[in-house]
Formats: C-alpha cells, sequence, structure tokens
C-alpha cells in the first residue's frame, strides 16, 4: 500500500505507448512482405512449370515427319507464353563431315512471358539426330 | 497525499483507438495472407496434377505399340482408334506389372455431370488369342474440372501422303506420329497443349503390315 502510494510508481507515457504500437506495425509490415514474396515466388515457379510444359511439347513435336531447317523461328503458344527456337548444326570437336548421313542439330528454345519490355524467360536446349530420308529423332533435355 | 501520475482518460481512448486500428490492420493481414496460401497451394496442388497427367500420358503414348485392337471388314488390324474426344491405343505397362502384358488403353473425355469434362482412362487385357478385351476394373479419372477439350493426330497415310491435323485419325492401320491433346481447364491454371511424337515408326508397321499379308497367302 504505501509503496503504490510513493511517488516511484511510474506508469507508460503516451509516447512510450505509440512508440510500442508503432513498433510492431513495422514489424507486422516486415512479415506481410516476407509473405508477399513468398507468394510471388510461388507464381513464378508455377510460370516456369507452365512454360515447360510448352516447351516440353514443341521441342518433342518439332521436325517430326519434315526434314530440319536450321535457322530461327518464333512464335506463340497462347496468349501468354511466346517462344523462339533456334535450329544450329551441332559442331562438336570430332563431329560427322557434311557427307555423313546422320547429321546432329542443336535445338535452342526460349520461352518468354510477361511484359514486352522486360520479359521472363526460360531456355531449353534438345539435340535432334536428322537424316537425309528417314526421320529417325533422338531426344534428350537438358534444361 | 501524493497524487499517482497515471494516464489521463483522454489518453487511454487514444491509445485504445490507436491499437484498435492496428488490429484491424493486422487481423486483414493475417486473412488476405492466409487466404492467398490457401489459393497458392491449391494453384501448386493443380499444375502437380496437369503435370502428372501430361507425363503419364506422355510415357504411355509414346510407348504404343502396333499390337491390334480389333480388326477390319478385310481382316485388317487396327491398331490405333483416335476420334476426337475418345482414343484407343496400345501401350506396355511398367515392369513390375509386366505380367499383365500389353494394355489397351482408352482415354475419354467425358462429361461430370456439371457442365464440364474430365479426363478418364480406363485399361483392358488383351487375350492373346484375339478374343474381345477384357476390361480391368473402373475407369480412372486422370483430370476433372475441364471446360473443353479434344484430341488431335497428325501422320502419314498408307501412300506415304502427309496427314494434317485432324480431329479423327481416319486409318486405324497406321499410328498417327503426333498426337495432340488440347484441354481448357476451369480454373486460372492453363492445360498447356500436350503434344507427344508416338516412338513407332508408322513405317514399320506398313513393313509388319506387307509382312503379314505376304504370310497370309502363302
Amino acid at each position: 500500500m504505501n509503496r503504490s502510494r510513493s511517488g516511484s510508481q511510474q506508469g507508460f507515457s503516451l509516447l512510450e505507448v505509440i512508440a510500442a504500437i508503432m513498433l510492431l506495425a513495422i514489424a507486422f509490415t516486415a512479415l506481410m512482405k516476407v509473405a508477399g514474396a513468398s507468394i510471388s515466388l510461388t507464381h513464378n515457379a508455377a510460370e516456369h512449370s507452365e512454360a515447360a510444359m510448352w516447351a516440353r511439347s514443341l521441342l518433342d513435336s518439332a521436325f517430326v515427319g519434315e526434314p530440319i531447317r536450321p535457322g530461327i523461328s518464333s512464335g506463340r503458344f497462347d496468349s501468354q507464353y511466346r517462344w523462339q527456337l533456334d535450329v544450329t548444326p551441332w559442331n562438336a570437336p570430332g563431329a560427322a563431315g557434311p557427307a555423313a548421313p546422320l547429321r546432329l542439330y542443336q535445338l535452342d528454345l526460349a520461352v518468354m512471358w510477361g511484359p514486352a519490355v522486360h520479359p521472363r524467360s526460360a531456355h531449353f536446349r534438345t539435340l535432334r539426330l536428322s537424316a537425309a530420308d528417314a526421320d529417325a529423332d533422338n531426344t534428350q533435355a537438358s534444361p | 497525499m501524493k497524487r499517482v501520475a497515471g494516464f489521463t482518460l483522454l489518453e487511454v481512448l487514444a491509445s485504445l483507438v490507436l491499437l484498435a486500428l492496428l488490429l484491424v490492420g493486422v487481423y486483414s493481414g493475417i486473412r488476405t495472407a492466409t487466404h492467398s496460401v490457401r489459393s497458392g497451394t491449391a494453384a501448386i496442388d493443380r499444375i502437380d496434377q496437369i503435370r502428372s497427367a501430361q507425363q503419364f500420358l506422355r510415357r504411355e503414348l509414346a510407348q504404343s505399340l502396333t499390337q491390334p485392337i480389333t480388326q477390319t471388314d478385310h481382316g485388317e488390324s487396327i491398331y490405333f482408334i483416335g476420334h476426337a474426344h475418345e482414343m484407343r491405343y496400345v501401350a506396355p505397362l511398367p515392369g513390375y506389372l509386366g505380367k499383365l502384358g500389353p494394355q489397351l488403353q482408352r482415354l475419354q473425355l467425358v462429361d461430370d455431370g456439371h457442365g464440364g469434362l474430365r479426363l478418364e482412362l480406363s485399361l483392358a487385357l488383351l487375350p492373346p488369342d484375339g478374343e474381345s478385351p477384357q476390361p480391368l476394373g473402373e475407369p480412372q479419372v486422370l483430370l476433372d474440372h475441364l471446360k473443353a477439350g479434344s484430341f488431335s493426330y497428325r501422320g502419314v497415310d498408307a501412300q506415304g501422303a502427309a496427314v494434317p491435323w485432324s480431329e479423327t485419325w481416319a486409318d486405324g492401320r497406321l499410328l498417327p506420329q503426333l498426337v495432340s491433346i488440347k484441354l481448357q481447364a476451369l480454373g486460372n491454371v492453363d492445360w498447356p497443349q500436350l503434344d507427344v511424337p508416338l516412338r513407332v515408326n508408322p513405317a514399320q508397321t506398313v513393313l509388319r503390315r506387307m509382312s503379314l499379308r505376304s504370310r497370309n497367302t502363302q
């Protein structure tokens, strides 16, 4: 009783309370930022998965039943995803000469999405075996 | 008597209002976060479903075999039946199930009763003596919640001429070179178009058919 009535009992001042609340608000904002970042990462991963599925289909079906044409081609998968395919002869050391019946071609595929100015993109590469008449193909995807 | 220094009523009210505002902010923030976590999890689940279905279909279709499913009126074997909403092919199952032999797989887009479609797979045993296939269990749902969809096929015909993409595969005596599955999913995760090259060379089918025919004529 005596102590409580002595002048030594001090409560918080309003300023201190406001400061504590501010601290809480700042900490909570930081927490929300982290949550938001993880959500956008999830979104990003989902977009990459979808791009990979589009790319797999395109690389699998490219040049089936038709001769390989080296060069660059491009197009759209849907309203969101665009692609660009770059076909070059595979000139590894010790490669077969130009008269060889089978030749390896390298298919470089870039899948782009998002805004046109700074698109997000994913790159895929595969090797394709092409012959003059028979259309044997060999696909080995390497992301 | 000394006065105890405490808050005035005004101060208490002011801090309570501040705290209440802050709590409202915190609550709505947590609710938004929970909501977006839930929708993110749902999206990931859906994309996992789609990817698994695509991988399964790619594997099975790519391995499809030239095993006769039925026969035409002229006694020629049918290896592949393809329509816009139904596809039948023969593919082996993984090795640990290998004693069941190659399976007739039927892929179908059926109405799910809620105005949408679902992709169903049914398996059937192909008896070696050429009897009609025996179904193995109930059809299994590969993917549901679809708005629309169709299968299409491309390849070469018996004369070696290219057949452009079409929704029916006319000549079941040959396998198509490419099978494409286009689906429109409900919700905000899309089904990327699935194109599968069939590994069996159609030319081999022709050769095998010719050798079978010559064996028949002998």
